[in-house]
């Protein structure tokens, strides 16, 4: 289906002129076609491996035969020495990085490297770090190069300090390129996080931040890399949940958040007491979704003048009480934005709502 | 609009009115010498060539031109009954990309029975795992590709509480971006491709709250170049299937006017091909199926009203989705 966009990226589908079928590729479907007899003889050999070697190397995405070469691994290991498996999975490495230079973009290679060095006992991750760096020279934008490159990151484990500077040297060289701004948002957040404040990343960095924004910018207007960048630097603000308002009416009580909470954060976080006595309703998204911003205590009130009625909330971890139902007046309703106030709509609205409260 | 050095300038002579018959004819005529040399390389994803068939031609109203009765007969006969799975052809090894295809085609035809659902319901939920991701096969590549293939297969067959929908949720969102978009995994560069399967994963399981919907709308929208076509990336070139990745993505929230429809609309024409019929990436190309898909898709969102309309979230008929009862969430706001 459609998610197949992705692979079939891969397959030649794209910026493809046209071109005539050569005698040669036919010949190649016709060994591809050998393969599938092969594997149903079950004979998981190395002669197998070479013959979809073959295959794979004029095409890499086809699945089931990498699918086969694992399985042939995974059998014929036990009968292997560990120099000859050495040998045996250098070969792999070398078969998918053909088919990479063939392919850049074989979703299909790119797993198999994986498969190889997460399977034998002796990975070189340094190895494949310096293969990210020699394909991202090719491709500075290649995203499975730098998916790659955050796998082999994630076994190593080298300081993120150096995968930081890695994107300072990639944008010197090309403010335009988003893949690295990209890995840097990452990065900072891993190693400077603001965890007091507002901003994604600590104050010093995010000024440092702002500057390479700026040269970026001047670099190059034109391109838009940057201002996602920075957009995400001043844009970014960690928001709290608040409760902003809330209507009472004969039937219901409707409470509404600042952005959408579940039903688990609505129970746990606010209780309405009317004289002090809380209600035990429960509590039904306004539109019928997990998450919402309106939540609707069904419960009958009977609405009679100097009732006191009260919101119990839990923002920020500490318990506040707002109370004020019965003070309602125009300057209060004034708040959801009626500039101009009609005083016969006020009424109306104050009859089916009784009491409406602000925050 | 994005500034670009990237782009593509359309020439006079492209076409300009939707050629219906030339593609249907094309459609129709693929596929038909099984020896052709394009049709044996493609053979590894056969499935959804033919999901990608089928469904252009359900918009077109033309599928009664397909071979339905082989189609079905081809799908049951790729389910592997040891795991449940399908393939993408005989031969091939079951996976989640092709079993997807085979129950969106099955959908269409309203034959579910066709195959053993509950062995599809098994395969998927085999392959979700701890942190909520799915595997592709039992070989282990995680991508949100595979995340939006599970919710969407079995929202399809009426079984989306046959796996953990939060935890799938979460690792999705686990997936966003600094810039609101979605890559395929944890870390991953924001795609537009993957975007779409990301917020077609939160429409079925009706958490598109979980968006930063201008955010992301805002780099969405910014994949338009001055030609009218969009790219997937910043700084890439525009290719026709972003007119389905990034418009159906821009539908689900609510925003599909933040592009040029005029100017789309004429990119997405000029990538025809008026002496083969069908759509390729860019004017000129050559064509294909999973291009034609999307283009007509892309200009059925457009509101072209002599293609049947598409549903954004699922890429099939809106027809085949109310048939279905199913009703992925659209943002209001």
């Amino acid at each position: 289906m459609m998610v197949m966009v992705l692979e079939r990226v891969n397959c030649d589908q794209h910026g493809r002129v046209k071109v005539r079928t050569t005698e040669e590729e036919k010949a190649r479907i016709e060994k591809e076609r050998q393969e599938k007899v092969k594997r149903k003889e079950n004979e998981l050999d190395t002669e197998l491996l070479e013959l979809t070697g073959k295959v794979l190397m004029s095409n890499p995405d086809i699945n089931t035969l990498w699918n086969i070469r694992r399985e042939i691994f995974l059998h014929i290991r036990k009968d292997y020495s560990e120099v000859e498996l050495t040998k045996m999975y250098d070969d792999e490495l070398s078969i998918t990085e053909y088919c990479l230079k063939k392919n850049p973009k074989s979703y299909c290679a790119w797993h198999q490297r994986m498969w190889v060095l997460t399977t034998r006992s002796d990975p070189d991750w340094k190895n494949e770090l310096d293969l990210c760096n020699t394909y991202l020279k090719l491709d500075e934008r290649n995203f499975h190069t730098w998916n790659y490159r955050r796998f082999v990151v994630s076994q190593c484990k080298p300081p993120l300090q150096d995968e930081f500077d890695y994107t300072t040297e990639k944008l010197l060289d090309n403010f335009s390129n988003y893949s690295a701004w990209h890995y840097r948002s990452k990065m900072l957040l891993h190693l400077y996080p603001d965890v007091e404040g507002g901003r994604p990343i600590q104050d010093i960095h995010h000024k440092h931040e702002l500057k390479m924004v700026i040269n970026a910018a001047f670099t190059d207007p034109d391109d838009t890399s940057a201002w996602f960048y920075q957009r995400w630097l001043l844009g970014a603000v960690k928001t709290s949940i608040n409760l902003v308002a809330c209507a009472v009416t004969e039937s219901k009580i409707t409470v509404a958040f600042s952005k959408p909470v579940p039903l688990g954060y609505v129970q746990s976080s606010t209780q309405i007491f009317i004289n002090n006595n809380v209600l035990n309703a429960e509590w039904i998204s306004c539109c019928g979704y997990q998450y919402d911003s309106l939540w609707i205590l069904k419960q009958k009130v009977d609405l009679i003048g100097g009732m006191d009625i009260k919101i119990l909330i839990l923002r920020n971890n500490k318990l506040n009480t707002l109370k004020g139902f019965p003070n309602i007046n125009l300057e209060k309703l004034d708040i959801q934005g009626n500039d101009e106030i009609n005083v016969d709509e006020v009424e109306q609205f104050k009859q089916d709502h009784k009491f409406v409260t602000i925050f | 609009m994005a500034f670009t050095k990237n782009d593509v300038k359309l020439s006079g002579d492209v076409p300009k009115t939707l050629l219906l018959q030339k593609h249907s004819d094309y459609l129709a005529s693929y596929g038909l010498n099984k020896d052709d040399f394009e049709y044996c390389m493609t053979e590894h994803l056969r499935m959804s060539g033919i999901y990608w068939t089928l469904t252009a031609m359900e918009l077109m109203d033309q599928s009664s031109r397909m071979p339905k009765e082989e189609i079905i007969e081809f799908i049951t006969s790729c389910q592997d009954n040891e795991s449940g799975g399908i393939s993408a052809s005989i031969g091939h090894d079951p996976h989640i990309l092709y079993t997807l295809s085979a129950v969106q085609v099955l959908a269409m035809y309203d034959r579910l029975d066709a195959i053993d659902v509950e062995g599809v319901v098994r395969f998927v939920t085999s392959m979700q795992q701890e942190d909520g991701s799915f595997y592709g096969d039992k070989w282990g590549e995680v991508d949100t590709r595979f995340s939006f293939c599970a919710v969407m297969t079995l929202s399809l067959i009426q079984r989306l509480d046959a796996i953990n929908v939060t935890k799938a949720v979460d690792f999705v969102l686990s997936c966003m971006n600094f810039d609101g978009g979605f890559g395929s995994r944890p870390g991953s560069e924001s795609h537009a491709g993957l975007i779409y399967c990301c917020v077609g994963t939160l429409s079925i399981c009706k958490r598109m709250d979980a968006l930063h919907a201008d955010e992301l709308a805002w780099w969405l929208c910014e994949r338009q170049l001055p030609s009218g076509g969009l790219n997937g990336r910043p700084e890439k070139l525009p290719d026709l299937c972003y007119s389905w990745w990034v418009m159906s993505s821009l539908s689900m929230l609510n925003r599909i006017h933040w592009v040029d429809k005029n100017n789309l609309e004429q990119f997405i024409l000029a990538s025809q091909d008026a002496e083969t019929g069908g759509f390729s990436d860019r004017p000129g190309n050559i064509t294909d199926p999973f291009h034609t898909l999307f283009g007509l898709a892309g200009l059925s969102l457009l509101g072209n009203t002599s293609i049947k309309r598409v549903n954004p979230t699922y890429c099939m008929p809106q027809e085949t989705i109310d048939r279905l009862k199913l009703e992925p969430q659209i943002l209001h706001i």
